[in-house]
């Protein structure tokens, strides 16, 4: 795999703006980043397809095994909380997407640095703004990107097994977290399901059901809202009592929490897509990196060399070896490989200046040659 | 191997054509099929005739659903498409306390 520097299109901005990408910009830089460009091969790509899909099936065990063997606290859940992951797991509550940001360098296997299974976003640049950069850029290559068929198809999937109708709910002020749910309900409505928006401080209680501003019953919810968020707002407790069904459904939560990368090297020592991880400091043999449970966009991270900021510690923290990203053009890429309904269908790539991604970092496009090309 | 199809083009331009202003587009479609559901007179059960805005009556913010409350909610009881008209209190806002910049990761 290859990188390269490139000429961005001199209308990238303007075709950002065409294609409803309000976020191609973000805090005075350019988000989007087309100077750049990563090159595979059908071989690696398969790859990435490969260790995703084994990922995934590993993560899945481990979930079983963690509601089998009561591993609330491995992985941060509080007690009260644990029986709503568990009842969801049971019940095989329907997952739609998820995100598996990997360490890979081309040369060794794929090593999975954390699950975004709740609340991913990035998803509308990776499945239509750089598909739409490679019909213009690269129109004789190929891309690891089926995800806007795989959503609607998943959503069609959804729709069977009786969400017909699914209100969708983030914080409406957030405009990438507004964005991505934008995208999603036009997925949803192109599978026929109903999919009205409504912020999350709009939804209503009325002590048996939560409700949308017509006082109608949500029957489904979509939220890009964070599960350990929604567990303690002051309507997450009537979560268990209510009829709804959420999605990202609770027991996601188990995977959103870095504890699955310490049950996961527990359960699979040695495997080749993991790395060793712990809760405890000192136990991975080398030097550490550590990750709040609950953290996200590279906040309150401290490596060797490196602590970042942020408010994210109040949860615990996971101890995971320190294998630096591989730094190339001054550039620390990190392989965001899409799951859709269990199974792989995407790429996407976000670069930083330094070796924590964040919520800054670039995300660059990419492109493969498709086998026999040259 | 893994590129979009021809027809995932036509998805695609569809889905280009509809991000950004899905709302607006979902709601033309909404009108047309409330305007069908109209001609055969099921407007009453149609669910697109419950959110196509601009036509009369149907309003998704208040039209609509607002009239069926005030019907079927103060009977108590719990019918319509997904039981409209929920009577007692509602409260609102016990979601969302926690923001820090967006939810997405």
């Amino acid at each position: 795999m290859r990188r390269h520097m490139i000429t961005p299109r001199p209308d990238w901005q303007a075709r950002a703006e065409f294609l409803g990408f309000n976020y191609a910009n973000i805090e005075g830089g350019s988000y989007w980043d087309e100077a750049a460009a990563w090159e595979f091969t059908a071989a690696e790509v398969m790859t990435l397809d490969a260790a995703t899909a084994e990922i995934e099936r590993l993560c899945l065990l481990a979930v079983d095994h963690a509601v089998r063997t009561g591993r609330a606290a491995t992985l941060g859940i509080p007690d009260n909380s644990w029986p709503l992951v568990v009842e969801s797991w049971r019940r095989r509550e329907p997952s739609l997407y998820g995100r598996m940001d990997l360490r890979w360098d081309g040369v060794t296997p794929p090593k999975l640095l954390e699950y975004n299974a709740d609340t991913p976003t990035t998803l509308y640049e990776a499945s239509v703004v750089q598909w739409d950069w490679l019909t213009a850029v690269r129109p004789e290559a190929d891309q690891f990107n089926s995800l806007h068929e795989a959503l609607i198809g998943r959503w069609g999937e959804l729709k069977l097994g009786g969400y017909g109708r699914v209100h969708f709910s983030c914080l409406a002020d957030y405009i990438e977290d507004r964005g991505t749910v934008e995208y999603l309900r036009d997925t949803a409505i192109q599978a026929g399901i109903d999919a009205p928006f409504i912020d999350l401080g709009d939804i209503g209680w009325n002590g048996r059901h939560f409700l949308d501003l017509q006082n109608a019953r949500m029957e489904a919810i979509f939220k890009l809202y964070p599960w350990d968020w929604l567990l303690r707002d002051q309507f997450g407790s009537h979560i268990p009592q209510a009829p709804t069904h959420w999605v990202e459904p609770a027991w996601r939560l188990a995977l959103a929490s870095k504890g699955i990368l310490a049950l996961l090297w527990e359960m699979f020592p040695n495997h080749p897509n993991l790395l060793p991880a712990s809760r405890e400091a000192g136990r991975t043999g080398g030097e550490e990196v550590r990750k709040p449970l609950f953290g996200r966009e590279g906040a309150n991270i401290t490596a060797p060399g490196i602590e970042t900021g942020g408010s994210y510690t109040g949860d615990g923290f996971v101890f995971q070896e320190w294998c630096p990203l591989p730094c190339v053009d001054g550039r620390y890429p990190v392989f965001g490989s899409w799951v859709i309904g269990g199974k792989p269908h995407g790429l996407g790539i976000r670069e930083d200046p330094t070796p924590i991604t964040n919520d800054t970092s670039c995300f660059v496009p990419h492109y493969f040659m498709p086998a026999g090309a040259s | 191997m893994r590129r979009a199809t021809a027809l995932n083009l036509v998805i695609l331009s569809g889905g280009l054509t509809l991000f950004g202003t899905a709302a607006l587009v979902s709601e033309q479609r909404r009108a047309a099929a409330c305007a069908r559901a109209r001609e055969n007179h099921l407007e009453d059960s149609d669910p697109n005739c419950r959110h196509a805005s601009g036509s009369s009556g149907s309003s998704y913010h208040g039209g609509y659903y607002a009239g069926r409350s005030s019907g079927i909610g103060g009977s108590g009881s719990s019918g319509g498409f997904f039981g409209f008209g929920e009577s007692g209190s509602v409260a609102r806002g016990g979601f969302g306390g926690f923001g820090r910049g967006g939810s997405g990761e």
